[in-house]
């Protein structure tokens, strides 16, 4: 349990380092410290936040709710291993709904700062999301029919052992590493280091966001790009139960820090999409979730 | 994808070494002037005549005073100098904290010197920059923008241009400050979080350039924001401004500097 | 009767006395202006000068398939009837007629300011409709860039109409020339854009060689030339650079941006300057090349050709690039003669202009650079255009490096004839720059006119934007790459 809490306050740190050190690599350049969005918290803290004389309690609020649902929903889903500090039946709807507070708190802040472009980011954002969550719940109640588990703790556990449940595996792995991509506001859905204000989703919102505030919002992107991550590992973790607890959780984060490998290299390997584009890109998703459920479904009835 | 990957091979690792290796900068680059400590002949203000920005001036015992604030880095005052009184050398050190620093008179040239230990603890590792361009001609900004390219790497310093005033530790002001952009320029400089600096980039910014004396422009970035470091060069190599830009941060040499 | 009759005409670079350009009647001259427009003549600059008895006008036209230039005054009036309803491509020079000289322009169709009044204190065009909405951006922008004001009129992501208002950058250029050439003068030519330094500073020395009656050197014009396209070659480099970097295909903006350095550190091997500053002068240039410069010259432009396909390769091969490239901010063929556009953004909407080729001035009389333009108008054509324009100024380089002509970089100018005015058109990197200077009894400037290519330009960001997707108005206002300190002064 405490090395859950501390894997959730460290890894986000190094996991947002290993992408951008993966990126510099691909550019040819030294590239950013490892540990630099620990120096840039740290130095946010200590800084006093101006506030427009148009906010009233959303802006100020906001941070703290996006940070608390993050922190929550990072403790439904098993960073490190088999057990996680929370879990209860269904509590992937849960998960989903704690995001879906944290986000509607982050809209009302942009909105509240009375800016015409964070009100663009607001809905790019609510409109993405709304998209991309059908694609989420297929892909965990999939994985929840097949597995006859329903919560994140065990329902992540699956692994095909047949040509039916490895298209199951499959679709939900495409479907949830978009839904990382989406979520994380990474290429080729939305750029991180974008300067075009016209351009950004996430990033537009927080523009507003000055000091301890901002420290927060970037620590809680970090940490929902972890616990997305956590759920490709855990999805991909080859060590079973017999392998002991330390091994497991050392593969488990090797996995997450792989991932941020993989989402560094995609992010320097591919341009980013027209924005008319991205609803396509996320229909892939639901579609491979969509097949993983068909799949699923035909083989409790008894084909493939 | 395959070509991405040999092409990445083929381009390779360009960040370079500097600060920790050398600048690397050719023969005819026009660095810090190098001023006589000599006296200069009563009656001839040949360079002082000659100076575009009226950089020039003479103490009262007939020394050469450059003011490298107004300087633009031309070659006027070395070709009208029948002593060779002044010359160029390849050192792109030059950003001061003041403007009487910026003043060549044969002595040492007195480099910026670092923050107060509070505020280099806190910007030491992660600096965010915001830059305002406030009737430059676009060639400082150009400067400013090859600071992010492979091979100058601000990034390994921590050290980053964000999108927002409210993000930024520090504003870059570039430009003679027109009137058009004064008040913008002040929002800008309001709208950030305290504590924050300012950083006056080239001669325009400095003390208004060539656009010096314009009614159109208010001499450079002074007129509306406290500066904290300013940056002379028209326009700065990326190299002198990473070297200010590191001086003030304390992570190149700590305390006051004479070269 | 020739439709250019009663003009005076003058090649590019040249001067012409001030009393054999014809004075006519204001309504003569606008109707001999538009005559001219309508056989085929570009209009180059149109402005007030001011003369004994009040503020006349001036308007200097092209015609590019004979090289010549026509130049034309008005007699002192207070009321211009606009041109602008018969020939759109006036519509900005008599904004800032309206706004600079005391004289009034009748029945222009969007008479609002160009350079002295900020946004705040503007009219804008505004749509109104159920879930229309307005998007304002600037002055300040979220990168390093220079100022200016855009609104947008959109529904939901679609923009259906896009204006731009400038005048942040105003710092008085034009008026620091007046009284001089005095020695502040070349180096507010170098300032007036900073990455078109050469340019601008080009087409100031050759008025000041024609005013005075001197030419430069052969080698002068040579190491000119260079210059001149090695500022082409890097702004163009970093322009592709910048691209990639907004549609977030990271390689090659990386790759680029280094790129671009290279031809910023060969400026600077040779002048001294990443920017060329310093480097022209009336007569020639002030830094020579020597043999061995020469062929550390040739060797470095061969890696750069080398870099330069390699990574224009990746950039255009790749489909999610060309998703964002292909069809984005198409400015048509007709919108671009209509407006009178100019340079890289004419040429990528299929208009065969360019001033080496129909103006040659320097060294470009004797040899040429092909022309390279492209018909689609759209983001993929600017990008595919400065990749190309970037070989062929290569090529050139290449050629020129290996066989300069010999003699001395820099031959004497003497200073400016009383009465006389000099017009030049260079071929700036973004297109056409036309400096236009008239001196008074004593031999000094009375007036000084630049315009810069972004003067003509400005509107195809505009019109590109037209029913486009508001995200797409970053790339698309790169691909121009407009200067805003040009347009302003």
């Amino acid at each position: 349990m405490i090395a859950h809490a501390a894997a959730l306050l460290v890894v986000p740190i190094i996991l947002v380092g290993v992408v951008n050190r993966t990126k510099s690599c691909w550019a040819g350049r030294k590239g950013v410290p490892l540990l630099q969005a620990f120096y840039d918290i740290v130095r946010l803290a200590r800084k006093r936040p101006v506030y427009s004389s148009v906010a009233t309690v959303f802006v100020k609020a906001a941070p703290s709710v996006v940070l608390g649902t993050a922190v929550v929903s990072g403790l439904l889903v098993p960073l490190l291993g088999r057990r996680t500090p929370l879990s209860f039946p269904f509590d992937f709807v849960f998960f989903a709904y704690t995001w879906g507070l944290g986000r509607i708190f982050l809209m009302l802040g942009a909105l509240d700062t009375g800016s015409s472009f964070e009100g663009m980011g607001a809905s790019r954002e609510a409109t993405y999301s709304a998209l991309v969550e059908p694609a989420f719940f297929l892909a965990a109640g999939t994985l929840a029919a097949a597995s006859g588990k329903s919560s994140f703790a065990q329902l992540l556990r699956f692994r095909p052992d047949d040509p039916a449940t490895a298209v199951v595996w499959c679709g939900c792995l495409v479907a949830l590493f978009v839904l990382l991509q989406v979520e994380s506001a990474r290429i080729p859905v939305d750029d991180p280091s974008t300067h075009l204000e016209l351009t950004m989703i996430h990033e537009v919102m927080v523009l507003d966001h000055s000091g301890p505030d901002l420290a927060v919002i970037q620590y809680a992107s970090a940490i929902k790009m972890t616990v997305c991550a956590g759920l490709l590992a855990a999805l991909l973790n080859p060590l079973d139960a017999a392998a002991g607890p330390a091994l497991f959780a050392a593969a488990n984060l090797g996995l997450i820090l792989g991932a941020g490998i993989v989402i560094g290299t995609v992010e320097s390997l591919i341009a980013r999409l027209k924005l008319r584009s991205i609803p396509e890109y996320i229909f892939l998703a639901i579609s491979a979730a969509f097949v993983a459920l068909l799949a699923s479904t035909l083989r409790r009835g008894g084909l493939g | 994808m395959w070509k991405i990957i040999k092409t990445r091979f083929q381009q390779g690792y360009r960040t370079s070494a500097y600060p920790d290796g050398p600048s690397a900068l050719p023969e005819r680059f026009r660095g810090r002037p190098v001023v006589s400590s000599q006296p200069c002949a009563q009656g001839c203000s040949a360079c002082a005549d000659s100076c575009p920005t009226q950089a020039i001036a003479f103490a009262e015992d007939r020394r050469v005073r450059l003011d490298l604030g107004k300087c633009i880095f031309c070659t006027e005052c070395i070709t009208a100098c029948p002593e060779g009184a002044i010359s160029y050398s390849t050192d792109h050190r030059m950003a001061a904290r003041s403007r009487e620093d910026l003043i060549l008179s044969g002595e040492e040239a007195r480099l910026a010197h670092a923050l107060d230990e509070k505020t280099r603890k806190l910007f030491g590792r992660s600096l965010k920059l915001r830059e305002v361009c406030a009737g430059s001609c676009n060639g400082c900004e150009a400067e400013l923008t090859a600071l992010n390219n492979v091979v100058f790497d601000l990034s390994r310093f921590g050290i980053q241009f964000v999108a927002s005033p409210r993000h930024a530790d520090a504003l870059v002001v570039t430009g003679p400050v027109t009137d058009h952009m004064r008040g913008a320029l002040r929002a800008a400089y309001d709208a950030m979080p305290t504590p924050k600096l300012v950083i006056a980039v080239g001669a325009c910014a400095v003390s208004g350039g060539p656009f010096a004396g314009s009614p159109q422009a208010h001499d450079g970035a002074d007129s509306t924001v406290p500066v904290d470091l300013y940056i002379p060069g028209c326009p700065p190599h990326p190299l002198t401004i990473l070297d200010g830009i590191l001086r003030l941060l304390g992570r190149l040499e700590g305390g006051r500097e004479r070269v | 009767m020739s439709p250019t009759s009663r003009f005076r005409a003058l090649r590019s670079p040249g001067a012409v006395e001030l009393s054999a350009i014809p004075v006519v009647a204001v309504e003569e001259f606008r109707s001999g202006v538009l005559r001219a427009a309508k056989a085929g003549l570009r209009l180059c600059a149109l402005f007030s000068r001011s003369v004994e008895g009040g503020t006349g006008l001036c308007a200097v036209l092209a015609d590019d398939a004979r090289g010549l230039l026509y130049i034309l005054f008005s007699e002192p009036t207070k009321v211009l009837r606009s041109l602008t309803p018969e020939l759109a491509s006036a519509h900005l020079f008599e904004r800032e007629i309206g706004e600079s000289s005391g004289i009034e322009i009748e029945g222009h169709p969007w008479l609002k300011s160009v350079r002295k009044s900020p946004a705040d204190k503007v009219v804008f065009f505004r749509e109104s409709g159920a879930e229309v909405h307005e998007v304002a951006v600037g002055p300040i922008h979220a990168g390093i860039i220079e100022p200016g004001h855009f609104r947008f009129q959109c529904h939901g992501e679609t923009v259906h109409h896009l204006e731009i208002q400038l005048g942040y950058q105003h710092r008085g250029v034009e008026a620091l020339f007046c009284g001089g050439p005095d020695r502040r003068s070349v180096f507010v030519a170098e300032s007036v854009s900073g990455d078109t330094a050469v340019g601008h500073t080009l087409a100031y020395c050759a008025n000041l060689e024609s005013l005075g009656g001197a030419r430069a050197s052969l080698r002068g014009e040579a190491l000119r030339a260079a210059s001149l396209e090695l500022e082409r070659l890097a702004n163009h480099v970093g322009d592709l650079g910048a691209m990639s970097g907004d549609v977030g295909f990271l390689p090659a903006a990386a790759y680029f941006g280094r790129l671009r350095g290279e031809f910023l550190n060969l400026l600077m091997a040779l002048s001294g300057n990443r920017y060329g500053r310093g480097l022209v002068r009336p007569g020639g240039a002030a830094f020579d090349l020597t043999s061995a410069m020469a062929e550390d010259f040739s060797a470095r432009l061969a890696r750069a050709r080398t870099d330069m396909n390699a990574i224009s390769g990746l950039l255009f091969e790749s489909a999610s690039v060309l998703g964002r490239f292909d069809e984005t901010g198409v400015v048509s063929r007709q919108t671009a003669r209509d407006l009178g556009f100019v340079g890289l953004a004419a040429r990528a909407s299929g208009l065969d202009l360019d001033v080496r080729r129909d103006h040659p001035h320097g060294l470009y009389r004797f040899r040429h650079i092909p022309v390279v333009k492209i018909d689609s108008g759209d983001v993929y054509a600017r990008a595919m255009l400065r990749h190309l324009e970037s070989l062929r100024s290569l090529d050139f380089l290449e050629e020129l490096i290996a066989d300069l002509p010999r003699g001395d970089a820099c031959a004497a100018c003497s200073a400016p004839r009383p009465g006389l005015l000099a017009v030049s058109l260079v071929e700036g990197w973004r297109g056409e720059i036309c400096h236009v200077a008239e001196t008074g009894d004593d031999g000094r400037f009375r007036s000084y006119r630049i315009v810069d290519p972004s003067f003509h330009n400005w509107p195809a960001v505009a019109m590109a934007m037209r029913g486009g997707e508001i995200s797409d108005f970053p790339l698309c206002n790169k691909s121009f790459n407009l200067s805003y300190a040009g347009h302003d002064l």
